[in-house]
């Protein structure tokens, strides 16, 4: 334990929240709102990504209540990149949070591995039933998760899961979008303030291909190559069977269309397997496979 | 609609020398020349338009596709 001792929640930077005027001061009355929720809560058990929401929500949740009250919970899942663990961990150890490591093994699940529409809400009943024994083991009051109030609006199955393991979302309940939190977590000085938004490697397969670990080592050396060849922003590895389609940041899709920087994509995107690849013209989009699966408009 | 060769047919009008190939309601583009290049912003718009009114709603561009003259990488 880093810091058993709780902290006088200090806010994000107070002279900064003043100069953004009455955002500024929307966004303090969250987070104290959030804070004294925190408080009533009184312990925590976080599912934890180490992504800009439950990033922000262990960071406030720490300094609320102390490092004794306090445990992030990482699930280890063939569907999330090796990488994402490795940050999980990196902004575990900034934070100094308590940290556990679950494996998850919703893959062995068929109903998951099949790929159906609400795949997600397997992925997370797999999820909560690892979770949900560690808080009372711990004696740990509430188990929470990272989703924000933006998530609420989009299709996402994964939400009655949740709903069945009476997890709390705080971030949600507060009314904190996505925007929001990047902007109370660069206020704190939080590495993931800017980071993009990292979904599961399933997410890249459109429903009703199954999810096998094969496919999933496809997408994830062909986004780890791109990230590499120096994509910045948010990028999926789109799978349609022998055809990647390649979502690109929009601010930089004239680049990678240019012949020079096409070819190095298409080299680095074969090399994982894929015969054949293609650059989606719109660019990114998230729940572009949810679009073409007709779960959402 | 969904139809991949009239879509090719309203691309062919922008300039754009392509194959049609649809997969539900995606679709991929095929150069058949070497002279496709989308990078232009403006273009690109103006097919995602005339692709949408065809009943797509996500386009894509094949890199290097084979077949398309001096495209292979």
């Amino acid at each position: 334990m880093l810091n058993a001792t709780a902290q006088t929640p200090r806010h994000s930077s107070s002279a900064e929240l003043i100069t953004l005027g009455r955002a500024g001061e929307a966004l303090r009355d969250k987070e104290t709102q959030l804070v004294a929720w925190l408080r009533k809560a009184g312990s925590v058990l976080i599912g934890f990504s180490g992504g800009v929401d439950s990033a922000y929500l262990s960071a406030v949740a720490l300094e609320t209540l102390g490092a004794d009250h306090v445990l992030a919970v990482i699930g280890r899942s063939a569907s999330y990149p090796a990488e994402q663990w490795t940050r999980a961990r990196d902004v575990a150890a900034h934070l100094g949070l308590p940290v556990l490591e679950l494996d998850t093994a919703e893959l062995a699940d068929p109903r998951y591995a099949s790929n159906p529409v609400n795949r997600c809400y397997f992925c997370k009943s797999e999820l909560w039933s690892r979770l949900a024994p560690v808080a009372k083991e711990r004696g740990l009051r509430v188990v929470c998760d990272g989703t924000n109030a933006d998530d609420v609006h989009d299709y996402r199955p994964g939400a009655a899961a949740a709903r069945e393991w009476e997890i709390a979302s705080p971030l949600a309940e507060h009314a904190l979008t996505k925007d929001e939190i990047r902007t109370l977590s660069r206020l704190r000085d939080l590495p993931t303030w800017d980071i993009p938004s990292s979904p599961c490697l399933s997410s890249r397969l459109p429903y009703g291909t199954a999810v096998t670990p094969e496919r999933l080592a496809q997408v994830e050396h062909a986004e780890r190559a791109l990230r590499v060849l120096g994509v910045r922003g948010d990028l999926r590895v789109r799978h349609h069977g022998a055809l990647a389609r390649v979502e690109l940041p929009a601010a930089e899709l004239a680049d990678w269309l240019s012949p020079e920087r096409s070819r190095q994509l298409h080299r680095a995107v074969s090399e994982a397997g894929f015969q054949r690849v293609a650059i989606d013209l719109r660019g990114f989009r998230s729940g572009s496979l949810n679009v073409l699966g007709g779960v959402a408009p | 609609m969904n139809s991949p060769l009239e879509l090719e047919q309203r691309l062919a009008a922008l300039g754009l020398n392509v194959r049609a190939e649809a997969l539900d309601r995606h679709v991929v583009l095929v150069p058949t020349t070497d002279s496709t290049n989308l990078a232009d912003a403006g273009l690109r718009a103006a097919v995602l338009a005339v692709a949408r009114e065809a009943g797509f709603s996500h386009v894509s561009l094949e890199v290097f596709a084979p077949g398309c003259a001096s495209s292979s990488p």
